[in-house]
Formats: C-alpha cells, sequence, structure tokens
C-alpha cells in the first residue's frame, strides 16, 4: 500500500474544498475527483483504509470512499 | 542561411488606420499618420543616413545626419522626428544635403579610432558605414585635437564591454534602457564635449543598476557597446532563427554563428513573444551548452555507489529496456513510468508519454508542470474550459489596469516586465498582490497604485475579498454575464461571494490586509476599460494553488474582462515549455490536447494510429511515484531533463523514492542531484541542437532550430524511440516535423500546425486549425471553449501548514533574475558574477530580534528540516515572512520545504512554510548531506 498518511491526508484535503456543497454534491465531487485523477492502486489502497475503519478520515472523505468501494462492488464481476 | 540583417525602419510603426501620402524623391507612398518622413522613406525603398535613429526606439533628432529637404518648408529637418503631412514632398539627396552629412560625419569620425574607417571595427560600426555612405575617406581634421580616443574601456561586465573612445554620444544606448528595459540605468553625464555614457552615479556596468539585458550593446552603433564573444570570435557569418529555453516567455533569437560556433544570440525583432527584447539568460547564458560538465556519451552502473561504465547507444538502451522490462515481468505493468520535461521540445516530450502510454502500457507520466502550475490547468479548465492562459503578450499594450499576483516579472520574466513596465509608463494603473515589495511595486517610473501585502497562504482570502466588493457594490459586469456566464453558477457564486465573512472587513484578520485597500483594488479593477491579471507561482505553489486560479477567473468574468485585447488571465509560466509539456499530454489522466484518458472517444484516436490499447484510468502523479517507490511497488523511472532531487519539495523524502528504485534512468545534459540515483545515464540535447518546437506562456508554438548537430549523436525523441522499440514497441521517426504531423492529426487544437506552417508564419498559437487557420492570440472571444464561463465557489480553507512559537516565520521560496531554477544551466555560465550563492532574504526587525546580522550564517529550520545560509538584511520583505531561491544545490532549499500540496492537483506548497531563523556557527553548505553530487558523479565517470 502507498503510504495511508499521504492517501487520507489527500482525500481530507478536497474533501475539506469542497465541504461547502450540499452532502451529496460534495461526496459526488470528491468521488469524481479521485476516479479521474488517482490511480487505481491508489483508490484502492484508500477502499483499504476504509475497510480498516479509516480512522483518520473526515466524514466527508470517507462517505466519498465508501462510494468509491459501492462502484467497485457494483462493477466486479459476480 | 547566411547572416541575416534584419530591415531597421529608423523610427517605430505608428498605429492607426488614417494614411497620409508622401512622395519621397520621387516615389509615393500612403503610410499611417505619425510615421516619420525616415520610417516613410524606407518603406518607399529610400534609405537616409542615420545614427542616433533605429525603429527600436523614439526617434530623438540628434546626430543630423538624416536632414531632409521638404518643399515649401525652411531648412533641412531631421527625418527621424518630422512626422510625414498629407501631400508632403521630400528630397533626401541633393548637393546640400550631401555637404551637410559629410560635414557631420567628418566631426563624428574625428573623435573616432582611426582604424574603425580602415577595417569597419568587428564590421558592425555604423559610422563607418555612414562615412562610406556620404563617400568620405578622410578626416581633414586630423586626430591630434582634443578627443576620447584614450577615454576608459569597461570590461566589469562578463558579457560585453564599453569603450568610450568608439561612443559618439547618440544615446541610443541611454534610450534603449529608458525605452524598451525600463531600468533607466544608463545616462549622458557631462556637457559638451564632455558628454559621456554613464552607468547609473558613475559606476561601472557591472556595479551599476544595470541588468545586461543586452538592449544597450544591441542599440549602439558603433562597437561602443560590443559582446566579448564577438571581440573574441569575430564578426559572425550565418543567423539560425531559434527560440529561448529560459522562461515561458519564449523570446525568439538570431543565433549568429560562425561555423557552428555560437557567436552572440541576438533577439529577433519580429520575435512574436520579445518583438526585439531580451534579458541576461537568454542574450548572454547560453555557453552552458558547450560547458565541460555536459556529458556526452550514455553510461550504465549496477549499482549508484558504482562508477559509471560509458557504453554505446545500442548498450545502454539495451540495458535499460531489459531492466525496465524484468521490473514489469516481476512486478506488473504499473511497475514503471516516467517524467516529461518541461525544457524540452513538443515533439520530445510527445514521445517520451508515447513511450509511456503505448510502450510501457500505462499512464504513469506526469510533468515538472506538476510543481509549478499544474492549478493554473485545472482551474481555467473547470471555468473556462481549457487549460491556458486567454492573451497574447501584446495584449498588456490594451490594458488599464493591470493587476500582478504573486509573481515578480522584473525577475521571473523580464522581457514581459519590459512591455509590462512600458504600458504603466504610458498610463496604466497598477496592482500588485505580493507579501514581498517586489520590484514592480516602486521602480522608476512605476508606482503600483495598491499593494495589497498579504500574509502568504491568503491569496483565496484575497481573491473572495475582491469579489465580495463587485457584488456587494454593483461591478458586476452585467451584461457580459448574462450573454457569456451561466445563470445558475454564477447565481450561486454571488450568493457565496456576497457573504460577510468574504468581505474584505472579514477577511483583513486572515490577510493583513487593511479593507480600505482591498476595496479601492476591487473598485479600479472593475472600473476599468480593460483590466488584465497576470500571475505566477505564488499563485498556484499553494495549498489552495487551484481555488485560487478559479478565484481569479470568477473575478475576470464577473467583470467581464475576458474575451479582447487588454484584459484577461494571464500566467506567467515559469520554463520555456510548460504550456507545452501539458499540451502534450504529460499528465498521467490526460491524453494531449487536455482529453481525459477516460473519454473513450479520444483515447481512440491514438489507439488506432499508435496500435495499441491504451489505459483507460489514470497513472501516478510524480508525489504519488516517490510514495508508491517507498512502498515498493513502483521500482523503475524514466526522467527526462528535470532534477527533481533539487527541485522537488521535501528532498529527502524524494531521495528516498529514487534510492529506492530498481532503476532510474536519467536523461540529461549533465549529471545533476537526481543522476546520483541513475543507473543509466542518456546525453541529452541542448537547445541550440533540438530540432522542435516550444510553446510559450501565450500558447505561442515557436520553432526550436538546431544550429549544430547533436554533441551526443541522437536527437532525445530518438532516443525515446529507441527505449520504446527496445521494449517491443516500435516507434520511429525520420524528423521532428512527422512528430508534429501527429501531434497535429491526433490534437485538434494543434490540427493546423505544422513545421512548414511555422516556418512561414513565425509562429502560431493555439488553437490553431480549421476555425483559426491563422492561430488564436485572444482566446474566448465569442464564446468561451466550453461554452458558457463557469463560476465555481471559492471558500477559503486555510493551509495546514501553521506558524508556532517554535516556527514563527514562514519562509517562502522563488527565483531571481541571472539564475534558473535549479540552476544548472546558469550556474554554468558568468550569471554567478550576480548571484553566487543562494541567501535568506529576512525582514530587519525579524533579524534584529535574533541577533542575524548582513551576511551572517542562520540556521532555517522547518519542521521536516534544516538548512544553512547566509542572511541578507531586506526591508523588501515584510515582518514574519524569510525567502530564498533554489538555485545552487547545497543551499538545501528543499530539504525545508514540506509535502504539503494544492488539494486538486499537489502542486506542491513552495511558497509556505513555517520555520525559525537562527544565528549558527555552522557554514552554509556545510552538511555532508548537502552537498552538491555533480561534482562527486563526476569523479565516477571514466576519463
Amino acid at each position: 500500500m502507498s503510504n495511508p498518511a499521504a492517501l487520507v491526508g489527500m482525500v481530507n484535503q478536497i474533501a475539506a474544498n469542497v465541504a461547502h456543497y450540499p452532502r451529496d454534491q460534495a461526496v459526488a465531487e470528491i468521488a469524481a475527483h479521485l476516479r479521474s485523477t488517482w490511480a487505481p492502486s491508489m483508490r484502492a489502497d484508500l477502499v483499504a483504509y476504509l475497510d480498516r475503519d479509516g480512522p483518520d478520515l473526515t466524514p466527508l472523505a470517507a462517505a466519498a470512499a465508501e462510494s468509491l468501494r459501492a462502484a467497485t462492488t457494483r462493477s466486479s464481476p459476480a | 542561411m547566411t547572416l541575416l540583417q534584419e530591415r531597421d525602419y529608423g523610427t517605430p510603426a505608428r498605429p492607426g488606420a488614417a494614411q497620409v501620402q508622401v512622395e519621397i524623391d520621387g516615389v509615393a507612398v500612403s503610410v499611417p499618420a505619425g510615421t516619420s518622413v525616415m520610417r516613410a522613406a524606407v518603406l518607399a525603398g529610400v534609405e537616409i543616413p542615420k545614427l542616433c535613429a533605429t525603429d527600436s526606439l523614439e526617434p530623438f533628432g540628434s546626430c543630423r545626419l538624416c536632414l531632409v529637404e521638404i518643399d515649401g518648408r525652411k531648412g533641412t529637418p531631421a527625418s527621424c522626428t518630422t512626422p510625414c503631412g498629407p501631400d508632403m514632398v521630400v528630397a533626401t539627396q541633393s548637393p546640400r544635403l550631401e555637404r551637410l552629412r559629410r560635414g557631420v560625419t567628418e566631426l563624428y569620425l574625428s573623435d573616432h579610432p582611426r582604424d574603425c574607417l580602415s577595417s569597419h571595427t568587428h564590421g558592425e560600426c555604423e559610422l563607418a558605414a555612414m562615412a562610406a555612405t556620404v563617400g568620405l575617406g578622410d578626416v581633414r581634421y586630423g586626430f591630434e585635437g582634443k578627443n576620447h580616443l584614450d577615454a576608459h574601456k569597461d570590461e566589469s561586465n562578463p558579457y560585453f564591454t564599453f569603450d568610450a573612445a568608439e561612443c559618439i554620444a547618440c544615446s541610443r544606448c541611454v534610450r534603449a534602457c529608458d525605452e524598451v528595459q525600463g531600468t533607466f540605468a544608463l545616462t549622458i553625464a557631462g556637457r559638451g564635449f564632455y558628454s559621456k555614457v554613464s552607468a547609473s552615479a558613475g559606476e561601472s556596468f557591472m556595479a551599476s543598476e544595470c541588468v545586461s539585458c543586452g538592449a544597450c550593446v544591441q542599440a549602439c552603433p558603433t562597437s561602443s557597446l560590443q559582446e566579448k564573444t564577438v571581440i573574441e570570435l569575430g564578426p559572425p557569418q550565418r543567423t539560425v532563427l531559434t527560440t529561448c529555453a529560459y522562461c515561458g516567455v519564449g523570446c525568439s533569437f538570431k543565433a549568429e554563428l560562425i561555423g557552428d560556433e555560437v557567436v552572440r544570440m541576438v533577439p529577433a525583432k519580429d520575435g512574436g513573444a520579445n518583438e526585439g527584447h531580451s534579458c541576461v539568460k537568454g542574450r548572454f547564458a547560453w555557453g552552458y551548452a558547450s560547458h565541460r560538465d555536459r556529458q556526452l556519451s550514455p553510461m550504465v552502473r549496477e549499482s549508484i555507489t558504482d562508477p559509471w561504465r560509458t557504453v554505446s547507444w545500442e548498450a545502454a538502451i539495451g540495458y535499460a529496456a531489459s531492466r525496465l522490462a524484468a521490473i514489469q515481468a516481476e512486478h506488473g505493468v504499473g511497475s514503471i513510468g516516467g517524467i516529461t520535461s518541461s525544457r524540452c521540445t513538443n515533439e520530445e516530450v510527445f514521445v517520451v508519454q508515447k513511450m509511456i502510454r503505448a510502450g510501457f502500457g500505462n499512464n504513469n507520466v506526469d510533468t515538472c508542470a506538476r510543481v509549478c502550475h499544474s492549478p493554473t490547468g485545472y482551474g481555467l479548465k473547470q471555468t473556462m474550459g481549457t487549460s491556458a492562459g486567454t492573451q497574447d503578450f501584446k495584449s498588456v499594450e490594451q490594458a488599464d489596469v493591470i493587476v500582478v499576483i504573486g509573481a515578480n516579472p522584473t525577475d521571473g520574466h523580464p522581457v514581459f516586465a519590459s512591455r509590462l513596465k512600458q504600458r504603466l509608463r504610458k498610463g496604466a494603473e497598477l496592482v500588485v498582490i505580493d507579501p514581498r515589495r517586489i520590484d514592480l511595486v516602486r521602480s522608476p517610473h512605476v508606482q503600483a497604485a495598491h499593494h495589497l501585502q498579504l500574509h502568504p497562504g491568503t491569496n483565496v482570502a484575497i481573491v473572495n475579498a475582491l469579489g465580495h466588493v463587485v457584488v456587494s457594490e454593483g461591478l458586476v459586469d452585467r451584461g457580459f454575464v448574462a450573454a457569456r456566464c451561466e445563470a445558475d453558477s454564477f447565481a450561486q457564486w454571488q450568493d457565496f461571494i456576497a457573504r460577510p465573512e468574504n468581505s474584505p472587513e472579514a477577511t483583513e484578520q486572515i490577510t493583513g490586509v487593511p479593507a480600505e485597500q482591498v476595496r479601492a483594488a476591487a473598485r479600479l479593477y472593475a472600473s476599468a476599460p480593460n483590466a488584465a491579471i497576470y500571475y505566477g507561482l505564488g499563485v498556484t505553489e499553494h495549498s489552495q494553488g487551484s481555488t485560487m486560479v478559479m478565484g481569479m477567473a470568477n473575478l475576470a468574468m464577473a467583470t467581464g474582462n475576458i474575451g479582447r485585447e487588454g484584459v484577461g488571465i494571464n500566467p506567467l509560466r515559469g520554463q520555456n515549455n510548460v504550456q507545452g509539456s501539458c499540451d502534450m499530454g504529460s499528465f498521467p489522466n490526460e491524453l494531449p490536447g487536455y482529453r481525459p484518458v477516460g473519454d473513450d472517444t479520444a483515447r481512440q484516436v491514438f489507439e488506432q494510429l499508435w496500435a495499441r490499447t491504451l489505459d483507460p484510468e489514470p497513472g501516478l502523479r510524480i508525489p504519488n511515484m516517490f510514495d508508491a517507490a517507498i512502498a515498493g511497488t513502483y521500482r523503475g523511472m524514466f526522467i527526462q531533463g528535470e532534477d527533481i532531487a533539487q527541485s522537488d519539495p521535501n528532498v529527502k523524502h524524494v531521495k528516498a523514492a529514487l534510492a529506492s528504485l530498481d532503476l532510474l534512468i536519467v536523461q540529461d545534459l549533465f549529471l545533476n542531484e537526481t543522476a546520483a540515483f541513475a543507473h543509466v545515464f542518456l546525453p541529452g540535447t541542448s537547445f541550440l541542437e533540438k530540432d522542435g518546437t516550444f510553446t510559450n506562456a501565450e500558447r505561442r508554438i515557436n520553432r526550436v532550430r538546431p544550429v549544430m548537430e547533436p554533441k551526443c549523436g541522437k536527437q532525445e525523441w530518438q532516443v525515446a524511440c529507441d527505449l520504446a522499440t527496445a521494449m517491443g514497441y516500435p516507434m520511429h521517426y525520420d524528423h521532428g516535423a512527422q512528430i508534429m504531423d501527429e501531434i497535429a492529426a491526433t490534437t485538434p487544437t494543434f490540427a493546423g500546425v505544422s513545421f512548414a506552417r511555422l516556418d512561414e508564419a513565425g509562429s502560431l498559437q493555439w488553437p490553431c486549425n480549421a476555425a483559426a487557420p491563422g492561430g488564436t492570440p485572444t482566446m474566448h472571444v465569442e464564446e468561451f471553449v466550453r461554452g458558457k464561463g463557469h463560476f465555481v465557489d471559492t471558500p477559503f480553507v486555510p493551509t495546514d501548514e501553521r506558524t508556532s512559537r517554535k516556527f514563527p516565520l514562514v519562509l517562502t521560496t522563488g527565483r531571481i533574475l541571472s539564475q534558473y531554477n535549479v540552476g544548472a544551466q546558469t550556474r554554468r555560465t558568468a550569471n554567478v558574477a550576480w548571484h553566487g550563492e543562494d541567501v535568506l532574504e529576512i525582514h530587519p526587525h525579524d533579524a534584529e530580534e535574533r541577533g542575524i546580522i548582513e551576511g551572517a550564517a542562520v540556521a532555517i529550520t522547518s519542521r521536516v528540516g534544516q538548512t544553512v545560509l547566509r542572511a541578507r538584511i531586506a526591508d523588501r520583505m515584510p515582518q514574519g515572512v524569510v525567502y530564498t531561491t533554489f538555485h545552487y544545490p547545497a543551499s538545501g532549499a528543499n530539504i525545508v520545504t514540506t509535502d504539503n500540496s494544492d488539494w486538486a492537483t499537489n502542486c506542491p506548497e513552495y511558497k509556505v512554510t513555517a520555520v525559525q531563523v537562527m544565528p549558527t556557527s555552522q557554514a552554509p553548505a556545510g552538511d555532508e548531506s548537502l552537498q552538491e553530487q555533480a561534482p562527486l558523479q563526476l569523479g565516477l565517470v571514466p576519463r
């Protein structure tokens, strides 16, 4: 896994900068940003961190990571 | 090409549609009103003798050689200072005029070195040429009278001499310094016979305020001011038109040569970016290209502690390819990647990103623009639809109010700064937003109307406050917004920006800028007929760099300052090809032309042409590569012309990452700091050897033409092709022009660009395609690239980097005029005479509190590291803020900077590092860990 502290710091920072939007929109903005600019390995590491409870993620960042996990689950073959 | 002699029209062109008809020596000519008789004559094909006139300067009328006769007028007026009148009839030749000119020329020659007539000193003395023109072969007065022939020769400047014996006191040098450069370092001291050119107050050129731009040397009609290389090597014999490889201004130059040896670089008059002007770097600091430190042979080694082994190109490429392939076989396709360079040509960058995407099979490609202007790309794309500045440089001539934010153009972009100052001297108003009192705030004949001296890290609070005033005081351009922008996003932004927390009174607590100053600046900007914003890395290199770019775009759109000359959002790009390297698909999430890798349509264009399936997912950014290297998932790297071990923040972290790699391939001119961690060194080419294009900050694509064959035997794009081919993905081009053809075929904004078109047009500004075959000087004229302008709410989110009792000061870093970036080029030139080491600038009060005196060694300590520099007490610094440059590896400026970065792009936050500064007994650069690696690496090179 890449440096979890760095990933968490980055996603929390993204969340802080879109926190002014309504919550659903903010979560969607963060997730879209991660999908368009983060390598899949980084997104996977973030989801893995979330799976370990993601203690240092802010609520918005955690929600965005959750939406990445949900999307991954949906797109995974059965 | 033989030596290119540009035509000198004697006086500048006058704008305007109104024409006047004149007849000169029987030739009728129509010219714009206000045109001088001298210029009209040249346009009519008639050359009038002259000495004090040249078309880069306003007429002066001192030499009295350009006299003419005008029907109906008495006397013999000077043609340079006489504007054409309706139906004027002018004679440039008559016995009286010939007599007068011979007499004047003879007087000049009587106080001029006598060998000038016989030898045409260096072939460039216009006085000697005029003597021949007027038929003067001898001087009746002799040379025994009182004269200046033994006058002192000033050789203090490393690049040019001033020989007063050859001076004719025509004032061209003085006027060039005033009118073109705007430094006002020269004057004519004394009167009559005792008149002489004086630098500052009678000092040597080197000790004076002269900034060595070369304008005076270029303007000098004799050889009084002469390049030392011309004195040493003789007059040049041929010209190659090319482009400077320093900053993002992208000046056009005439490389003047004897054979393949450069004698001098002279700024090209018809260069779109510079129009005949230059700075000390482009004009003079090109000697690094033949510096003894250059490495011209490929080298390899198993371990970074081993000596280098010189090998053939084939062996080096084969070694690199086999090890990259082995890494991928063991650790996966995504375990390797590379970085492109903003110093390289578009063609070289395009080929490297192609090698990575198609050859390596992933999108792990990033560029050094990551650490400078990546927020520009993000912010302008979000708001306006494309990742580029909106104007050409010439646009500033139409600006009424100019806002400079987080940029120091007189040091960083000096040729544009001269153009900017010309406009300011003609009456435009200036607002500077910067923690430091940069030169533009107050310099000769320039005085900023407002200097908003904000605390570092509070840009967004300031731009929000400016926006608040625009909205709350009814300064919105409602017509523009209604016609050109999204109604919904504007309404949302309007509500956001009108909130009390964005008022200047509220943000004053954050920024430290008095509310009234902010209100006045906002009114000035919003009320101007044309208001333009120019900005630099003081905007982008922050944790909210992207937000600030969007904030400026909001402001420009709300006030209607987009889509015509004189307005716009103008990033001043750091390196010569930052714009181009980004355009060429260097970002891990974007294909050439800024199209997302996830865009199936765009990706298929390349997949079809390249016959490879491309990865639809973004790759790693540079800081992600470092983290992945330390984590062991990223193990092989190709670095093209970038010294990340010096330029990137938190260097200890960078070096740890580099040391973790199984294979590092560095392509560069020199064994730089990064090469200390390399296993393969591939020699690169200097701009004098490259054959391609650079794209400057105004989206201007300029040709870079080789003046000599590559010293290392290959163009850099050939090396990337060879490496890709060796890895099983054949890539081949016969010429750089073919690469540009491929760029044009795949990238809509470049569709109309080719080497042939560039040779024909001189330069082209993208978009250049069927809709704009001549290029696009001004963007977003009818509509934004994205259609309607998009407003983005920009809440201020403070950086995590905070001052504290332990780290009470804020360090910002930047660059200075004489040095460039990591100094790899300029440190290997005589520019070290101006800046031999990096120093720490500190406010007198901060220094006094700490017992720091001028020149004392001080330890700068941040949360991540410590370095030692000498102190310079500088009242241009605000209290609480210190500043240094990063031109010398041993200075360790980036030992101190942190991993903090822009939230959207990861552009490092170089501009805000909390530090403590204290006196120390340690010598600067005394820490062994900061020792410059290049000499050590040179010791490992076989001789």
